[in-house]
């Protein structure tokens, strides 16, 4: 193929897509609800995630020392721990630390006076956090049974619940996102048959003066990756709009009240937007040039 | 050169379309192909175009062998023939000058040369002035004009015209038939198919006559001058 011909058949993909305007307007259209419908489930999912990552930040692990352990035995216990792959934050706070902390934070200072040295009753204290909560019973089971080890306290009913929320939100958003691909595929590719359908006389025509079929066959993808990347481009740019709408209500109407404490904020755009923008051009590409390749296919053999 | 064999058709459904069929059309004749509806004349032509293949024997289109014709040598095959249809089959979406270029442009020719022959094409069909003008825009003698430019474009050494002016008025009848023998004046085989008696009769050509899917008679041009 010489470059004319090539730069030809580039133009004749973008021409057709004019000349078939109103075919083109309603596969942009399908694509770019499809699009959006998967792009809206995917940001849930992740808001979802990332609230548990939040709430599971918080739920901390406390393992209460025997009392008068020396430095050595301490260090043992911190090493046990190092060792468990699902501790992420290890704080160790001590008798005095405790006591200090203690008066600093409640109004009874005064009453805790005295109880320094070896009256204090506070036992020293490491405060760890998971980076997987659905472990939690483990490590404190594990850490029950270290030497030097008198209490752990875990909130492992809430860590219980938190798991299976996580669990049923990765099952169930893949179903729903996955599901949604394979319905935007079928109307997808159903839009394209269409188009290459209404235009069989014409693919006929060419045949019939000697074109080959890869002659026939590159306008159809130019013009299903051009269509493509139109859909996922304005995915893209609506996502965006109505996203960043949504985190700055949620601002203004969470505010710093308790329920904006809680829930937190929204991930942001940017976050996501790299991901987003690169699945929606990948998907939309894919789809507009595999599916126009596919339905010529059918038409060329004359 | 046509060179049809013994060949037969025989469509899936039982059908018998062509019954031993055996033709040689010379280069540079001007032939006609007559018969009633359903006589075989359409298979005939799909035959020499390769969208139907023969059940059996042999068909030889300008040196292509077509029952051993290799699917990536089927284009150049069409490049070698000009079609012109009774419905004209232009590109709807294009207008007149790029429906000519277009039978160009998928033989890799440079935008030069297209821009050279295609005026030069539709001047000689006499539609230079509406090269502009799309399909929709013109009459329907003018439409198969375009499609004759289309056939000619390329210098095919055959034209094969299934019922040309089978959509057209008695007019523009005869003047596409006036171009399609001055295009044969310069040596280009000419087979047409056709319903039309008045032509046939008109025009002293070769005709060779199909009915139930058999060549029933074949008289050459210089025993219907006589």
């Amino acid at each position: 193929m010489t470059g004319s011909s090539f730069r030809y058949l580039m133009k004749e993909g973008a021409r057709s897509i004019w000349s078939n305007r109103m075919m083109s307007v309603a596969s942009i259209l399908v694509s770019l609800a499809c699009l959006l419908l998967i792009g809206g489930s995917i940001l849930v999912v992740v808001n979802i995630n990332s609230f548990l990552d939040a709430i599971e930040g918080q739920n901390e692990m406390s393992i209460f020392l025997d009392e008068g352990l020396g430095e050595i035995e301490i260090n043992n216990i911190r090493t046990d721990l190092e060792r468990i792959e699902w501790v992420e934050d290890i704080v160790f706070i001590s008798s005095e630390e405790a006591l200090a902390s203690l008066k600093d934070d409640s109004n009874y200072g005064a009453l805790l006076d005295g109880l320094e040295g070896e009256k204090n009753p506070l036992p020293a204290t490491f405060r760890i956090t998971l980076n997987n909560i659905s472990k939690t019973a483990e490590v404190k089971d594990l850490m029950e049974r270290s030497v030097g080890v008198d209490e752990v306290r875990a909130a492992t009913y809430v860590a219980d619940i938190l798991t299976k929320v996580r669990n049923g939100i990765s099952i169930g958003g893949s179903t729903i996102v996955l599901l949604l691909v394979v319905v935007s595929l079928v109307i997808t590719a159903n839009t394209i048959k269409l188009t290459v359908f209404n235009r069989r006389k014409e693919i006929n025509i060419m045949k019939f003066v000697g074109a080959t079929d890869g002659f026939i066959r590159l306008p159809f993808i130019v013009e299903g990756i051009l269509l493509g990347l139109v859909s996922s481009v304005l995915a893209y740019f609506v996502t965006w709009g109505y996203y960043t709408y949504i985190v700055n209500w949620t601002q203004v109407a969470w505010g710093s009240g308790s329920l904006g404490n809680l829930i937190g904020s929204l991930v942001p755009f940017i976050e996501i937007a790299p991901y987003l923008l690169m699945g929606f051009i990948v998907g939309g590409l894919c789809t507009g040039a595999v599916g126009s390749l596919l339905f010529v296919r059918k038409h060329l053999k004359v | 050169m046509i060179k049809m064999t013994n060949v037969n058709k025989t469509y899936p459904n039982g059908t018998q379309a062509l019954k031993n069929v055996n033709l040689t059309i010379q280069d540079g004749e001007f032939v006609f192909i007559v018969g009633p509806s359903g006589a075989g004349k359409s298979t005939l032509i799909k035959m020499l175009l390769n969208e139907e293949l023969p059940t059996t024997g042999r068909i030889m289109v300008n040196n292509f062998e077509l029952s051993a014709i290799k699917r990536r040598k089927v284009p150049m095959l069409r490049r070698s023939i000009g079609v012109v249809f009774q419905d004209f089959r232009l590109i709807p979406t294009m207008n007149v000058y790029d429906n000519v270029a277009f039978a160009l442009r998928v033989t890799n020719v440079t935008t030069r040369e297209i821009r050279r022959r295609v005026p030069y094409i539709l001047n000689l069909v006499g539609l230079a002035h509406k090269a502009k003008a799309m399909p929709e825009q013109i009459s329907g003698g003018e439409q198969q004009r375009v499609a004759l430019a289309r056939a000619l474009v390329n210098n095919p050494s055959l034209i094969i015209a299934d019922e040309p002016t089978g959509n057209i008025d008695p007019e523009m009848t005869y003047e596409i038939m006036e171009l399609m023998i001055e295009i044969n004046k310069v040596g280009t085989t000419i087979l047409m198919v056709t319903h039309e008696h008045d032509l046939v009769t008109h025009f002293h050509k070769r005709v060779i006559a199909i009915d139930g899917g058999a060549v029933v008679s074949d008289m050459p041009e210089n025993r219907r001058r006589a």
